[in-house]
């Protein structure tokens, strides 16, 4: 998708063997390079769940045959995974690698300590290959626990543990059981988490948030080099579940709308009611899916408009990010903007067709934001 | 233990004698060591004889991180041996010679001046940013573990504590090491959280130092209360006003980065901590 003509603000993808075999990925960064030479092509090798279902990644040369018996936390276990890892990488030459990571059970410092001996090790490894040493730069995958952020200068402590990886890229992701089309709404450890990216991207650190959605206004006023997401719902968020959610479809059969007006995403029925009352966020006026969900809608015929959406909020997503970059103030207004919108439609007794979708997460991340903005690190 | 046959002088001119070296006298004398002035044919040499020989983890260690390292700014190790005392084995290093004294020695005299203080930071950095490519941290930098050549060149010595990161981890802290060391320690050793000492805890050390060296203050110090102070730095609270209205009113506004309570506050590689001493003289960016 990421090469087509009216998604081509995406500077990159990060690539993941759960979705596709080895031989559709080679001619998948073949067919992007060809479309768009300077594309960035990051490889997540996905070790993450030992016991999931883990689609294509079954056959794949670099998963370790003893995965769901191994010792984790043995660093010389991860050192000859990732040798695997960087043969397989031969075939298809990414711009970057990201480190193998595992979901603990706990987010404890010795784990963090762990993923970045394995981050080391693997840059160390790349550096030593003939073939990559000049080709894949090494990112230092950290899984964080979102709700331990919120404790009192945890932050800090994760902060100065992963800072103690050696190279410049960390490839972020934020774990919590919080459901994929919830709004994540927990503002002590969305603070957490924006100043964690905020003091790794201050020491020098190139962060780029994985999995993300909407909320990513938040990493990007906390300074995150780039963020990324995908076009189903269990690809903007990481959850324990997210493999079972998979199986279940993971929001590829429900439409929605993606308002930046209100940051939720609203389905047919709302978008209805909603434009009955409000204007839609100007951007839609630039936005082609907007365009063709709107003339889906108001097509006498019933068009199903489920591709569209994905678009329409890949989209929306790479066009905001190109605008706001790492701008306070606009990211602020962001927020600032929706909870405005959101404050009319309840004035306006407006209800939505999902009960979550009552803007609360709205005033969670302006409290980030303004804490951000009133209290250094 | 059983007690040593010989006095430690006695045994640095058995050593001598051995090794067809000249006794000149002693020099220094530690916790765990005691420090001979030795020569061989005209080469000014010192002798570090291990008086303790319950922490021989302690002196290996030392040994080990001699051993890797070879840079202008630690001190060089040229032999080690040990020699019979009786039923003992006791471990000797034999040192370059270092006559210009410790740090402390040149504090006696007052602080030093701004051009002084940024060659320190320079020298000392670039051996800390050796040790960190060794993946050595030193973890007891401070005035007496600094000393000079004859020539004026800053030299880090003492490297008994110092943990190779890829070891295993000490069983003690460094608290247990003897009095006054405490007073340089960063956050994290004093609360000895091993998951966050590296480098920049040996980062935090040399900015304690420094600013006393410049200053002649502690950037933590309220009181005269060594202990209130120690205690400050082991509860992260924020360096004082007054350090920092000071080091930037002398230039020196890097102290305050090295010094933070967390790591990652600080400079997150060793090469940028040389770069912001070389590049501003002091001064941050």
């Amino acid at each position: 998708m990421i090469v087509e003509p009216q998604l081509n603000q995406f500077s990159g993808a990060i690539l993941s063997p759960v979705n596709y075999s080895l031989n559709d990925t080679i001619s998948q960064c073949a067919r992007f390079r060809s479309a768009k030479p300077e594309i960035d092509i990051i490889f997540d090798p996905q070790l993450y769940v030992p016991s999931a279902n883990r689609g294509e990644l079954q056959h794949w040369p670099h998963k370790p045959n003893d995965i769901d018996t191994a010792d984790q936390s043995s660093l010389e276990w991860w050192r000859a995974t990732t040798i695997k890892i960087i043969d397989v990488c031969h075939s298809f030459k990414p711009s970057g690698l990201c480190s193998p990571a595992f979901l603990p059970r706990t987010f404890d410092d010795a784990y963090y300590n762990l993923l970045v001996d394995v981050g080391d090790v693997t840059a160390q490894q790349l550096k030593e290959d003939a073939v990559l040493k000049d080709v894949t730069r090494p990112f230092l995958t950290a899984l964080v626990g979102l709700p331990d952020l919120g404790r009192s200068q945890r932050y800090l402590q994760v902060g100065s543990i992963l800072s103690r990886y050696r190279e410049k890229d960390i490839y972020l992701v934020f774990v919590d059981d919080e459901k994929p089309r919830n709004e994540r709404s927990d503002s002590g450890a969305l603070e957490g988490a924006a100043r964690l990216i905020r003091v790794l991207s201050q020491a020098g650190f190139r962060v780029t948030v994985g999995f993300t959605s909407s909320e990513m206004v938040l990493w990007k006023a906390a300074g995150a080099a780039n963020v990324a997401t995908g076009k189903f719902f269990n690809l903007r968020r990481f959850t324990r579940g997210r493999w079972d959610e998979e199986e279940s479809s993971g929001g590829r059969n429900i439409p929605y709308w993606f308002e930046p007006a209100l940051l939720a995403f609203i389905r047919e029925a709302d978008v209805r009611r909603y434009m009955k009352e409000f204007q839609i966020d100007p951007s839609h006026d630039a936005n082609p899916f907007s365009k063709s969900i709107l003339e889906k809608l108001d097509a006498p015929e019933q068009k199903a408009w489920v591709a569209d959406s994905w678009r329409q909020f890949l989209y929306w997503f790479a066009h905001c990010e190109s605008v706001i970059g790492n701008d306070f103030t606009k990211c602020s207004g962001m927020v600032s903007n929706a909870a405005d919108t959101w404050h009319a439609v309840k004035g306006a007794k407006l209800r939505f067709e999902e009960e979550r979708n009552n803007g609360e997460w709205i005033r969670a991340w302006d409290i980030v934001l303004s804490e951000l903005d009133r209290r250094p690190d | 233990m059983a007690a040593s046959t010989n006095t430690p002088e006695q045994l640095a001119r058995k050593i001598c004698a051995n090794q067809g070296l000249s006794f000149i006298g002693e020099v220094g004398a530690g916790a765990f060591k005691k420090t001979f002035h030795v020569k061989r044919n005209h080469d000014d040499l010192a002798l570090k004889l291990i008086i303790r020989g319950d922490d021989k983890a302690r002196v290996d260690r030392e040994i080990a991180a001699l051993k890797i390292c070879n840079h202008p700014n630690i001190c060089r190790l040229l032999e080690t041996d040990s020699i019979e005392d009786g039923e003992h084995s006791v471990t000797y290093l034999i040192e370059e010679f270092l006559p210009g004294g410790t740090l402390s020695d040149h504090l006696a005299n007052g602080c030093l001046q701004h051009d002084k203080i940024v060659l320190l930071a320079v020298k000392l950095t670039e051996a800390i940013c050796h040790l960190a490519q060794q993946r050595i941290t030193h973890r007891d930098i401070k005035p007496d573990n600094i000393m000079f050549r004859a020539d004026g060149m800053p030299v880090l010595v003492d490297l008994g504590i110092a943990r190779h990161l890829e070891a295993s981890s000490l069983t003690k802290t460094f608290l247990m090491q003897g009095p006054g060391t405490p007073l340089y320690a960063s956050p994290e050793q004093l609360v000895n959280d091993k998951n966050l000492i590296d480098w920049r805890s040996d980062q935090f050390s040399l900015g304690v130092t420094l600013t006393y060296a410049a200053m002649g203050i502690h950037p933590f110090a309220e009181n005269t209360s060594l202990e209130h102070t120690v205690e400050r730095v082991a509860n992260r609270l924020p360096a004082t006003d007054n350090f920092k209205k000071l080091a930037h009113e002398r230039e020196l506004d890097v102290l305050v980065k090295m010094v933070e309570t967390w790591p990652v506050k600080r400079y997150a590689r060793p090469e940028m901590l040389l770069a912001a001493w070389s590049d501003n003289s002091g001064r941050m960016t």
